[in-house]
């Protein structure tokens, strides 16, 4: 574990930590790019660096992006990442009155503080829950990844009959190349290249990055107003006062984002919504929300924040990614040859803890950009469309190329990237696909194994169902079917929202 | 899909995605007819899977029509032309290389967004088109050590 910070504080991390979370800030500050797709885009171009190096840089740009995604939102009332929705309920009343600059170093603070414990719980939590991880057996990993694919698809979709059926999608692509059992091809229509299966990273970039940048272009007549942001001394000293005196909020949201994100698929923008509701219901003066207060900014941001880092605990411990972003860095360490799990632990420590100790430490930078950099954040809202969007579709074939110089993977990432704009348009996410294809290996490897144990005289209700973690899983796939009901019952308040907000990190 | 004044295209989101689905899983089901056990098991499962997911759909579709818009007209007009671009550039980069390419590409694209169709506007995409490719094109060859396609361009061809 001190290797890992050790390793984090070499000049070269430090610099490069600063350099990617100011990038994941400015790409999460223009509105309609996300997380996902800041991360996405760059995992092909740390097939260069060291792994390390590598990792720090998405754990940086991830980071940076859930604090970039507030800036629009408390300044011209649009969220910059699914996840800073709830930030503009407060962010953005605070602005118009003339308090733009106290919305955004709290939404500074705040993040700094989420992705701090959220951090130190990736820290604490994801050895021990690696080291657990070695009780799987193949039932146990069939139904982890089926829990996981049933919480994206209740949680990361406003349908769950539509993220269910984005899940199978994911999972029947995943079967194009080799069969794990007997080495036979299915799906490759007599093409040698598709053999080796999908290449992970060129489908990501396609589903995360393209239709985004076609969104961008089909919408390119419109254009934000940037505000009127002037800045004034000791509001960063006054923003900061107020939460220290009332730590409850911080330390509440952080709690809530580092809860929901560890949990397969939940991800920021619900852990938002959650903490803000939660903030509402917790605070002595209700109803001050929603008219302009630091707390409800602080609330959201602190969550969302918490949730970056915590997804990375299931990644991590157990190869099922927590949200869309833990998605595309699962392929950044596939890609470096770092499978998730115990043994990630026990033979890459100083890579794994270095990697966590930079989304630890981006909260810190994040605190500096907000109290620094603000006057300057502010104009990327209006960063022109005609100059970002075929710089974005660039970095897409570029980068799909650059991971084997093979244009049989750019054919994969434009192929991926039009079917997930055509998707997009019927209102499916990519999230549910993504996660399908990620976990297809998982769920098929451990059916398969756990069938060849059917047949050793063991009955099915034996192996598939009276193990206990087994039963705990399958009782939580259950719960996450039922989820989008459950919540409409006990939060009838946030479960628009969260429907809404029901998109890629 | 249908056009109704021209103007604005619409979908029945539910039915045409239902209807995709149940073509991809019809397709899978086909190919996947082979006999051996542990190969196609799960490719069978999860087409069934699929296509009764996407049967719902249908229903659903059917019964409760979900209708989107998918484009208007100064959205298709752009984002087509734009999609059409991409696959073109993603199959000549290669062949004629990376810098012309994505010169040309960057160019057209930004000039049409610019939405000024005039010669200084041109003149004006095509700086901005040269200047980020070989910004671009050095980064990726000498900090990302990424080999970019030199196409003839680069041989002299």
């Amino acid at each position: 574990m001190l290797e890992g910070l050790s390793g984090m504080l070499a000049p070269q991390m430090v610099l490069t930590l600063a350099l990617s979370t100011l990038g994941g800030a400015i790409v999460g500050g223009v509105p309609g790019l996300t997380a996902t797709m800041a991360v996405a885009l760059l995992v092909p171009f740390t097939f260069a660096l060291e792994p390390a190096v590598g990792l720090v840089a998405i754990g940086g740009t991830f980071v940076g992006a859930m604090y970039g995604g507030a800036i629009p939102a408390c300044l011209i009332n649009t969220p910059g990442t699914p996840s800073a929705l709830a930030t503009t309920f407060d962010g953005f009343p605070l602005t118009r009155q003339g308090k733009g600059q106290h919305a955004l170093v709290a939404a500074g603070i705040s993040s700094a503080a989420g992705a701090f414990i959220g951090g130190l719980a990736l820290l604490l939590l994801s050895p021990p829950l690696a080291e657990f991880s070695l009780r799987f057996g193949p039932p146990e990993f069939f139904w982890i990844g089926m829990f996981g694919l049933t919480m994206i698809a209740s949680l990361a979709s406003g349908s769950l009959w539509k993220g269910l059926a984005g899940g199978a999608l994911g999972m029947l692509l995943s079967t194009i190349g080799i069969a794990p059992a007997l080495a036979h091809a299915r799906f490759t229509f007599g093409m040698p290249g598709l053999l080796g299966g999908l290449s992970m990273v060129p489908s990501l970039v396609g589903l995360f990055a393209i239709p985004q940048a076609l969104r961008l272009v089909e919408a390119h007549r419109e254009r934000p107003r940037i505000v009127e942001y002037r800045e004034s001394r000791g509001v960063a000293a006054e923003v900061a006062r107020a939460l220290v005196l009332h730590p409850m909020t911080l330390i509440r949201s952080s709690a809530i984002g580092t809860i929901v994100g560890i949990l397969p698929a939940a991800g920021s923008p619900i852990a938002s919504l959650l903490s803000y509701n939660e903030a509402v219901r917790w605070s002595r003066h209700p109803d001050t929300f929603g008219k302009g207060t630091v707390e409800g900014v602080a609330a959201a941001e602190a969550a969302s924040n918490a949730a970056a880092p915590a997804s990375m605990i299931p990644l991590l411990a157990l190869g099922v990614p927590g949200s869309p972003p833990a998605a595309v860095a699962l392929g950044a360490l596939l890609l470096h040859g770092l499978r998730p799990g115990q043994a990630l632990y026990a033979e890459h420590a100083g890579i794994v803890y270095t990697f966590i100790w930079s989304m630890v430490l981006a909260g810190f930078v994040i605190m500096a950009i907000s109290m620094l950099a603000s006057r300057y954040l502010v104009r990327i809202a209006a960063f022109p469309v005609h100059v970002l969007a075929p710089l974005i579709l660039l970095f897409g074939v570029v980068g799909s190329f650059a991971i084997r110089s093979n244009v049989l993977d750019v054919g994969v990432m434009l192929s991926f990237g039009l079917l997930g704009y055509l998707l997009d348009k019927m209102a499916f996410s990519a999230g549910p696909i993504v996660l399908g294809l990620i976990l297809g290996p998982i769920v098929e490897s451990g059916l398969v194994s756990s069938l060849a144990m059917v047949g050793t005289g063991r009955s099915w209700l034996d192996v598939f169902v009276f193990r206990p973690i087994s039963a705990a899983l399958i009782l939580l796939t259950l719960l996450s079917v039922t989820w989008p009901i459950i919540s409409r019952r006990l939060l009838p308040s946030a479960a628009p929202a969260i429907a809404a907000a029901g998109e890629d990190a | 899909m249908s056009g109704d004044t021209g103007r604005t295209w619409t979908v029945n989101s539910d039915l045409a995605g239902g209807g995709l689905l149940v073509v991809i899983a019809a397709v899978a089901l086909v190919y996947a007819r082979d006999a051996t056990f542990n190969v196609w098991i799960f490719p069978r499962i999860t087409a069934i899977v699929l296509a009764i997911l996407g049967t719902g759909l249908l229903i659903k579709g059917w019964l409760s029509p979900d209708r989107r818009k998918v484009f208007d007209d100064q959205g298709a007009n752009t984002v087509l032309p734009f999609a059409v671009g991409l696959i073109v550039y993603g199959v000549l980069f290669s062949r004629v290389g990376f810098v012309p390419t994505t010169i040309v590409t960057y160019a057209a694209a930004t000039w049409v967004l610019r939405r000024r169709f005039t010669l200084r506007s041109a003149a004006i995409s095509l700086v901005i088109g040269t200047v980020i490719t070989l910004v671009l094109y050095q980064v990726f060859t000498r900090v990302f050590y990424v080999p970019l396609p030199e196409g003839t361009w680069w041989q002299g061809g």
